[in-house]
C-alpha cells in the first residue's frame, strides 16, 4: 500500500471509523438479507428436494407443494402408474395445509399423510422418538416443536381428531409452517377423503429418464401433472419467495446506495480536505495515475476492513437472531459471501470515482498561492 | 562559484492568460539562464509575473511562446505526461508555506519523492539529508510540531532528495523570522555551491539580497536592469522608486506600492517611520 494512502487513512481515526462502518454496516444488511433469503429458500424448497422421489404426480393445475390443492383418485391412480415400465415403485402422499392446536393456542401445520411401509414423503430425519406414526400419532417437526413447545407426549388437535405426538423430525420446516407426518390412513379419515390422495411420488429404474418420462406420464394420464422433484421444488420456492424477492430486492439496493453514500462522502470530503496536499504531490512530480491509486487504495482497504466487519457481523448476528425468532432462518453460503465482496468491490469503486475525477482538475500551480 | 553549466534556460518566453479583450500578459518575451552553483533572486512588485515565471520554469506551467530548457531538455517540446517526471527528476521545489504533507512525518515527507530507488534506499538517503540540515532528532516528527524554520529545512530536504540540478523557491523566508530566513538563505547558497545545483529564488524580501550571485527585478512582465527600489514603510514590499507615489517626511522622501499605503502612511508617519527605524 501507498505510503500516502496508508498514512492518509489511518491518521484520521474518525473518518476511518464512519467509513468503514458505513460499508460494513451495508455488507451486514446484504449479507444478512441473503442468508435471510437463502435460508427460507431452502428450507421452502428443502423438504421437496430431499424426498426419496424423481417424479411427483399432482392434478393438473397443482402449483407447488405447500398449495397442495391436488385430488388424485388412489386406486384409478396406482394403476395407471403400474402400467409404466420405467417406474420401479410408487407411493401416494397425502398433503394440506391446516391448523391445528395444543392446549388451545392454534398452530400452522403442513399435514402429511405418508405410507409407513414405503417410506416415501415421510420424515426427512428422525431426531428423537419413534421414526413411524402408528394409527392416533403423530411425528412433528422439530421446528414446530421449539417454535410452539410441542413436546413428545403432548397431545395436538387437528379438528375432531387427537393425535398423540410420539417423534420429532427434522426437514420439515417451511418458515410460516411445518410439517406433521401421520399415516396415510389417519390422514384420509382426519379429511374425509378416503380413496382420494394428493400426489403420487414416483421412484424411476433409471433417474436419469426423469426429465425425458415426465411427459410422457402426462400424456398417458390426461389430467395429471409430472414433475420431477427438484422443478417442484423450484416452483414452491417460487410460490412462497415469489413475492419475496421484489422486497428483499428493494432493501438490498437501498443497503447497497447506504454503503455507497457513507463511503463515498467520506472518501469524497477527505479528497477535497486534502486537494492541497494532492496538488503539492503533483508539483513535486507525481502523476495523476499515482494520485488515483492513492485514493482507490484507501477506498479499497475501507472496503475490506467492512466487508470483513459486516460478514463477521453476519456470521455472529445470524445464528443468534435464528435463536431469537425461529422464521429468521439464515443460511451463509460462501458463494453469496463470495458475490458481497464483488458489490462491496462495486461500491467502493464507484465511491472513489468522484473523487478521483476532482483530483484530475486539481491544478497544482495553485500550491504556490500563500 | 558558478560554473558554466546552464541548468535553467528561457528564451523569449511570453505567457497570455486569457483572450482578446480580457489577455493579461504575465511574461513578455524574457530571456533568462542560470548556471550550476548559481543562487539567482528574482525580485519585483505583485503582479509583475513572479509566480508565472517560477511555474513555467518548474515545468507547471507552459508558455504560451519561447522556449524552456531544463538541465539541457527543452521543455517545451515535451508531452503532459512527461513534465512530472522533469519536476522529480530535475527540479526541486521550496515553497513560501513548506507544502508538507501534514500526516507524514519529517523523514516520510523527504523519502516520498524518492520513487526511482528501493524503499531503504529512499529512507537512508532521506535520513542522511535530514541529518545534514540538521534535523536529526526531528525525523518522526510531524509539521505540526515542527518550528517554521524546522519545517523549511524538512521541505529544503525533499527539494534535494532527487538531487536535482535546479531549485526553485517561492518566497522561501516569507514564514520565517529574520534569523531563520538568513538561516535558510545562507542554507541555500551552500548547496548550491557545494552541491553545484542553481537555485532561482523568487521573493520580496530584500534582506536577502546579500547571499545571492544575482538579483533581478521582474516588472510587468519583463526583467528591467538598473532598477531603483525602495522599501514601502507601510506594507515592506520592495518597489520601483520610478513612478511610485512618494511623500517627504522629516526631510527623507518615501515611496508607496499603492494609494492605500500612502494614505495609511499619511495618517500616522510618525508610527512607520519609527517601526521601520526600530
Amino acid at each position: 500500500m501507498l505510503l500516502v494512502a496508508r498514512k492518509n487513512l489511518f491518521s484520521e481515526r474518525t473518518r476511518l471509523v464512519i467509513s468503514v462502518g458505513g460499508v460494513a454496516l451495508s455488507v451486514f444488511l446484504i449479507s444478512l438479507l441473503l442468508s435471510l433469503f437463502r435460508g427460507w429458500s431452502e428450507k421452502v424448497g428443502g423438504f421437496v428436494e430431499e424426498v426419496q422421489a424423481d417424479i411427483w404426480i399432482a392434478r393438473d393445475g397443482t402449483t407447488d407443494f405447500l398449495s397442495a390443492a391436488s385430488i388424485l383418485p388412489l386406486e384409478e391412480g396406482s394403476r395407471g402408474l403400474s402400467t409404466i415400465d420405467a417406474v420401479e415403485r410408487f407411493s401416494p402422499l397425502i398433503v394440506r395445509p391446516m391448523a391445528v392446536t395444543k392446549d388451545g393456542k392454534k398452530m400452522d401445520v403442513q399435514l402429511v399423510g405418508y405410507d409407513p411401509e414405503s417410506g416415501i414423503g415421510g420424515p426427512l430425519r428422525i431426531e428423537e422418538g419413534k421414526g413411524v406414526p402408528r394409527q392416533g400419532e403423530v411425528i412433528v417437526d422439530e421446528a414446530l416443536s421449539r417454535r410452539y413447545g410441542v413436546d413428545i407426549g403432548d397431545t395436538i388437535s387437528a379438528g375432531d381428531f387427537d393425535l398423540k405426538v410420539v417423534g420429532k423430525s427434522s426437514g420439515g420446516d417451511f418458515v410460516a409452517l411445518q410439517a406433521i407426518f401421520v399415516t396415510l390412513d389417519q390422514a384420509q379419515t382426519m379429511l374425509r377423503q378416503e380413496g382420494f390422495v394428493t400426489f403420487f411420488l414416483l421412484q424411476l429404474k433409471d433417474p436419469e429418464q426423469r426429465v425425458s418420462l415426465a411427459p410422457v406420464i402426462e400424456a398417458l394420464q390426461p389430467g395429471v401433472l409430472a414433475i420431477t422433484s427438484d422443478d417442484f421444488a423450484a416452483a414452491t420456492r417460487e410460490r412462497i419467495l415469489g413475492d419475496v424477492i421484489p422486497i428483499l430486492t428493494v432493501i438490498l439496493v437501498l443497503a447497497f446506495i447506504v454503503g455507497l453514500a457513507v463511503s463515498g462522502l467520506t472518501i469524497y470530503t477527505a479528497t477535497v480536505e486534502k486537494a492541497r496536499e494532492y496538488g503539492i504531490l503533483k508539483a513535486v512530480g507525481f502523476t495523476n495515475r499515482y494520485l488515483y491509486r492513492v485514493v482507490f487504495e484507501q477506498s479499497l482497504v475501507t472496503g475490506v476492513l467492512g466487508f470483513l466487519l459486516g460478514v463477521g457481523l453476519t456470521l455472529l448476528a445470524g445464528p443468534f437472531a435464528q435463536d431469537l425468532v425461529p422464521q429468521f432462518v439464515v443460511f451463509v453460503r460462501w458463494q453469496d459471501v463470495l458475490g458481497v465482496a464483488g458489490i462491496t468491490l462495486l461500491m467502493v469503486l464507484l465511491a472513489a470515482y468522484v473523487p478521483v475525477r476532482r483530483l484530475a482538475a486539481i491544478d497544482p500551480v495553485a500550491v504556490f498561492k500563500g | 562559484m558558478p560554473d558554466s553549466r546552464v541548468t535553467l534556460r528561457l528564451q523569449n518566453v511570453t505567457k497570455v492568460y486569457g483572450v482578446g479583450d480580457a489577455a493579461v500578459t504575465a511574461l513578455d518575451s524574457v530571456d533568462f539562464s542560470a548556471q550550476a552553483g548559481e543562487v539567482v533572486m528574482v525580485m519585483g512588485p505583485s503582479g509583475a509575473g513572479k509566480t508565472t515565471f517560477l511555474t513555467i520554469a518548474g515545468a507547471l506551467l507552459r508558455p504560451t511562446s519561447g522556449s524552456v530548457e531544463v538541465a539541457g531538455t527543452d521543455i517545451t517540446g515535451l508531452q503532459e505526461k512527461d513534465l512530472p517526471a522533469v519536476r522529480r527528476e530535475k527540479v526541486g521545489f521550496i515553497f513560501q508555506s513548506f507544502n508538507l504533507l501534514e500526516s507524514l512525518t519529517a523523514l516520510e515527507n523527504v523519502r516520498l519523492v524518492m520513487t526511482d530507488i528501493t524503499p531503504r534506499s529512499a529512507t537512508n538517503r532521506a535520513r542522511e539529508l535530514l541529518n545534514m540540515l540538521g534535523l536529526s532528532r526531528r525525523l518522526k516528527s510531524l509539521p505540526k510540531n515542527l518550528s517554521g524554520g524546522e519545517k523549511q529545512r524538512v521541505a529544503i530536504a525533499r527539494a534535494l532528495a532527487n538531487n536535482p540540478d535546479l531549485i526553485l523557491a517561492d518566497e522561501p523566508t516569507a514564514n520565517l523570522d529574520s534569523a531563520r530566513g538568513q538561516e535558510v538563505m545562507h542554507l541555500l547558497r551552500q548547496i548550491a555551491l557545494d552541491l553545484g545545483q542553481s537555485v532561482v529564488i523568487v521573493s520580496h524580501d530584500h534582506r536577502i539580497r546579500e547571499v545571492t550571485h544575482r538579483v533581478l527585478w521582474l516588472e510587468d512582465g519583463r526583467f528591467r536592469a538598473d532598477v531603483i527600489t525602495a522599501r514601502d514603510p507601510v506594507c515592506g514590499q520592495l518597489i520601483e522608486v520610478e513612478g511610485a507615489s512618494t511623500v517627504s517626511f522629516n526631510g527623507m522622501s518615501y515611496y508607496f506600492c499603492a494609494e492605500q499605503c500612502l494614505k495609511l502612511f499619511e495618517a500616522a508617519p510618525r508610527r512607520y517611520v519609527e517601526a521601520n527605524e526600530g
